[in-house]
């Protein structure tokens, strides 16, 4: 028994000269929050990415609870158990809250058959997709247009369709961008209660946010991982501080 | 002082649904102004609508004592806005280079002064701008406003998605540009480097102005109320 969800072995790929990620290996935790910082351009996106699916290694592995994933397509791994969060919304405007959350659900269980007339209609649906709304705060706003929502409540939505995917991983890349203190603070504590159900891989600039979060964080600089540790390691780490975090943190 | 932009009572809508409600601004020569206020209030769009990009807008801006309200964006680009919008907008079909230079004007920007703030960017200048990074795109967005050498700098959130090395980088930037007499107006959700530097603070709320003064003004009291948690 490991308490290891994701590994990642020795992965690599690069764009004609540019190494974007270089024989990185890594491995994601049960119940933790992992965090992935780096310079811009370091390969963050590039990893999650490659994790995903969206981008094919040079060479390298993925292993999701110890059975390697990485030949498989980007909806092969979703279904395995891999959830992130698109830097293009996956919201659907003009459904409401709670018609959002119905079809994932629906997608999760594959049960497209008729779901035009189910979608509405079937009660243990409404009541798994309010359970979901409920643990992102949510429930009240399920009736409304989804186009409705301001900016953190879109983004708690989104979350809110991760989390409803069940999955044995969270990908988010800068979740947090664009949205102000109070809806940072909002994601902030629902992270820290998610990340009981499922691991979360967290890319985020914003330090405070990391530093409150993480349980671990690992640096990438130019496509290799250069440290990985506890908060208070990294924060003590003059080549972290150096290439990354400046002498304000 | 000379005032460079006068807004008055501006009103902006997103289809049928109005978004501000009157807003009055004024900004005087080589003056840096913020404008605060939470996700949704109404700043954005305020931007958009001194920019000339909101289809429906109604009230008075000036700028330089003359009417600049429902001009199209080009020409108001042609007064002396520099624009970093939110949301790192990049032209993804030209390369880094030709984004820099597709509306340069000669001054104290040039490609020479940019590579040493942004590195990066330089390396990369034939790469197409839709293959960078986050990041990189937010620099090219922020570089190519400052390549326009503009009399108004605009940065909506310009700092975001930036590792924090480099946002200490832009807000030295920022206060060189201010030290070289370009008005600038700020979004950002880094109040502590704002406070520092800028000259006079709005705070929108529900698409109107609720409160103004300058930052020794701005109290806790003032802060909970209108910005934090
Ligand atoms: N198609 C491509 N061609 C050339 N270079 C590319 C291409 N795609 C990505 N890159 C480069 O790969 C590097 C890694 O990009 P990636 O998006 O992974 O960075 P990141 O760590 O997420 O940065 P940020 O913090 O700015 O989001 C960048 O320098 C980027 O410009
Ligand atoms: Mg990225």
């Amino acid at each position: 028994m490991t308490d290891t969800i994701l590994k990642i072995d020795n992965l690599s790929k690069g764009f004609h000269a540019v190494r974007a990620c270089e024989n990185i290996s890594l491995e994601i935790n049960k119940n933790e929050v992992h965090a992935l910082i780096g310079p811009n351009g370091a390969g963050k996106s590039t990893l999650i990415k490659l994790i995903t699916g969206f981008l094919e290694q040079e060479y390298g592995k993925i292993f999701l609870d110890n059975k390697e994933i990485s030949y498989l397509t980007p909806e092969e791994r979703a279904q395995k158990g891999i959830a992130r969060s698109f830097q293009v919304s996956s919201i659907i405007n003009n459904f409401s809250v709670v018609q959002n959350i119905k079809l994932a659900l629906i997608g999760k269980n594959k049960n497209y058959l008729d779901f035009l007339t189910n979608i509405n209609l079937n009660k243990k649906l409404l009541k798994e997709a309010f359970y979901y709304l409920e643990e992102v705060g949510l429930n009240k706003k399920a009736n409304e247009l989804a186009s409705s929502l301001s900016h953190g409540e879109k983004r708690k939505l989104e979350i809110c369709i991760a989390i409803s995917m069940a999955p044995k991983i969270f990908l988010f890349d800068e979740p947090m961008a664009g949205l102000d203190g109070e809806s940072s603070e909002l994601i902030l504590q629902l992270f820290k209660k998610i990340k009981k159900r499922a691991p979360i891989l967290l890319i985020e600039h914003d330090m405070d946010t990391v530093f409150s979060l993480a349980d671990r964080v690992s640096v990438l600089d130019y496509g290799k991982v250069i440290a990985t540790g506890t908060v208070s390691e990294i924060k003590k780490n003059n080549t972290v501080k150096k290439v990354y975090l400046g002498t304000e943190h | 002082m000379t005032n460079l932009l006068n807004v008055q009572n501006l009103k902006a809508w997103y289809a049928d649904s109005q978004v501000l409600y009157g807003i009055d601004l004024k900004i005087e020569s080589g003056q840096m102004v913020a404008l605060l206020g939470r996700n949704g209030m109404g700043k954005s769009t305020t931007i958009k609508s001194l920019c000339g990009i909101m289809e429906k807008v109604e009230g008075k801006v000036f700028f330089q004592g003359k009417s600049i309200i429902n001009k199209p964006s080009y020409e108001i680009a042609k007064l002396g806005f520099g624009l970093v919008p939110e949301g790192r907008r990049v032209f993804t079909n030209l390369t880094v280079y030709e984004n820099l230079i597709c509306s340069a004007k000669k001054g104290y920007w040039s490609i020479d002064k940019l590579k040493l703030v942004f590195p990066r960017l330089n390396e990369r200048l034939s790469q197409m701008a839709s293959s960078l990074s986050g990041g990189e795109q937010q620099m090219l967005s922020i570089g190519r406003a400052l390549m326009t050498n503009p009399k108004l700098l605009i940065l909506d959130e310009a700092t975001e998605g930036l590792s924090p090395n480099l946002r200490n980088e832009i807000w030295k930037v920022i206060s060189e540009i201010k030290k070289e007499g370009i008005s600038i107006i700020l979004i950002d959700k880094y109040l502590h480097k704002i406070k520092p530097l800028a000259d006079y603070l709005y705070i929108l709320s529900r698409g109107k102005n609720v409160w103004e003064g300058n930052s020794k003004d701005l109290n806790d009291n003032i802060v909970k109320k209108f910005l934090s948690v």
